[in-house]
């Protein structure tokens, strides 16, 4: 009797809490909030297939750096708190060049969010202010593999541009930094956890303009192997390949909210790097 | 919608069905709505959009509000399955992204630390005692909308959703005992409110 009492009271609250049903625009707002996340979906995996040759060409520079590092010895000697400092701080600037070449450092959206290109001049600027940052930071070797194939980071607004996104601030952040190893030569090999948040505003229909725009914030902690070389007193990058990629768990950004992380390591060991 | 259906008659589409079901979608289409597929998405939808509605609903207390947030939770949902892993049932997943999206709305940081023991859990009344203040249609909704959101969510976890203590604590991010603390809170408090609207009526 007790129980069914219990139960009336279940009932009751059911029978007072009906919702109201969605009204009309629910339905196609839903309908392309899901289409969004396709399009994110698809510009990830745009551009691991575009990191495919980088990661090949590394793959034969580790192997080939493994195979000397095991008939010379490497030393197992990692840098001290401030090296480690420091390399965090290259690798922490160069992700902050990532993001404004991916981002114009304007407040002038209202100028021209409604093109699908980049005004010229913003444009070369972002693209010199990329290729300063590349200089500063990495070796030769490093720039002239970021640029294989004549891409950009700049190019990638455009392309998203394209989608119906405008990429309007990106944010970054080295969570973590990890010593793996120091090679015969001295390089020394890291790997880093990086927070990178997007924030775009997606046009309805997928169509630049038209419509009320919505924001959009993408953001994922992937983890990065890097190898730095010390040049006059400092640390320059040498390559970067990607361990873990990432995925946001639940749409609630910042570097502290969940991420789905890859559990399929795309670097095999430390230098050998595995295509996904 | 299909794989790639028009966006205009996409999930609304298959949303507008009945939408009442209480039970759980099958692995498969778990699987196919983490791959992409937009029809499998749109069986979920449909499976739990009563559920979240009456959720959200409780706790926005407004329809425009209750649209707003669910947007963003079957957004986030389509979006975050691929890394669902099964730990615990896909309803209280979707209840969870509900509570916190509602709670962000609102503006309240979802309460991580259990209510203080005030001595007085005893006197908590059953659901039975609560039954027999109410006598008029509508009287337990008014009292249930006095809560706080924590409170309310508490009650419609369990008592309309028919959680057990530790499912309603993976949703509210508490621990089961939490949950009983809070349920006891809650009870005392639509007594008071059922007392009043009696003594006032």
């Amino acid at each position: 009797m007790r129980e069914e009492r219990n139960a009336a009271f279940d009932q009751l609250l059911r029978a007072e809490t009906q919702p109201p049903e969605h009204r009309g625009n629910f339905h196609p707002r839903l309908a392309e909030g899901v289409e969004a996340v396709d399009r994110e979906r698809l510009r990830r995996r745009w551009g691991r297939r575009h990191l495919r040759p980088l990661l090949i060409a590394a793959v034969a520079a580790a192997v080939a750096l493994t195979v000397v590092a095991l008939f010379a010895g490497g030393s197992s000697s990692g840098p001290d708190v401030v090296e480690m400092k420091a390399i965090q701080r290259t690798i922490a600037r160069l992700w902050v060049a990532k993001g404004e070449a991916l981002a114009p450092q304007t407040q002038d959206y209202a100028r021209f969010e409604t093109s699908p290109t980049l005004p010229e001049g913003l444009k070369d600027e972002m693209e010199a202010g990329w290729q300063a940052a590349l200089r500063s930071l990495g070796t030769a070797e490093f720039v002239a593999k970021e640029n294989e194939g004549g891409g950009s980071a700049v190019f990638a607004n455009e392309g998203s541009r394209r989608n119906g996104d405008v990429i309007v601030r990106c944010e970054t952040e080295v969570v973590d930094v990890a010593y793996r190893r120091t090679l015969p030569d001295g390089d020394v090999v890291v790997w880093a956890e990086v927070w990178a948040g997007e924030i775009a505003r997606l046009y309805q229909s997928g169509t630049v303009g038209v419509g009320e725009p919505h924001t959009v914030r993408v953001d994922t902690t992937p983890t990065y192997q890097y190898q730095l070389r010390a040049v006059d007193g400092g640390w320059r990058i040498v390559a970067e390949a990607l361990v873990y990629s990432s995925e946001d768990m639940n749409g609630d950004y910042g570097p502290d909210t969940p991420h789905f992380v890859d559990s399929q390591r795309l670097v095999s060991g430390d230098e050998g790097l595995v295509l996904d | 919608m299909g794989e790639r259906q028009s966006a205009q008659e996409g999930v609304g589409a298959l949303v507008s069905g009945d939408g009442a079901g209480l039970g759980e979608v099958s692995p498969s289409t778990l699987r196919a709505a983490a791959a992409g597929r937009h029809e499998a998405f749109e069986a979920i939808v449909r499976e739990y959009d009563e559920r979240l509605r009456a959720f959200a609903f409780s706790l926005m207390r407004d329809r425009n509000a209750m649209d707003d947030v669910l947007q963003d939770v079957y957004v986030k949902a389509y979006r975050a399955l691929p890394g669902f892993r099964g730990d615990s049932r896909l309803s209280t997943w979707l209840l969870r992204i509900t509570y916190t999206t509602c709670m962000s709305r609102l503006r309240l940081p979802p309460p991580e630390l259990p209510l203080v023991d005030d001595g007085t859990a005893d006197e908590a009344p059953s659901p039975e005692e609560l039954v027999d203040l109410v006598h008029r249609r509508g009287q337990l909704a008014e009292a249930l909308a006095a809560l706080p959101p924590d409170l309310r969510a508490c009650v419609l976890l369990v008592h309309r959703e028919g959680l057990s203590y530790r499912e309603a604590g993976d949703v509210l991010g508490v621990r089961p005992g939490t949950v009983g603390w809070r349920l006891s809170a809650a009870r005392r408090r639509l007594r008071e409110a059922l007392e009043e609207v009696r003594t006032y009526a």
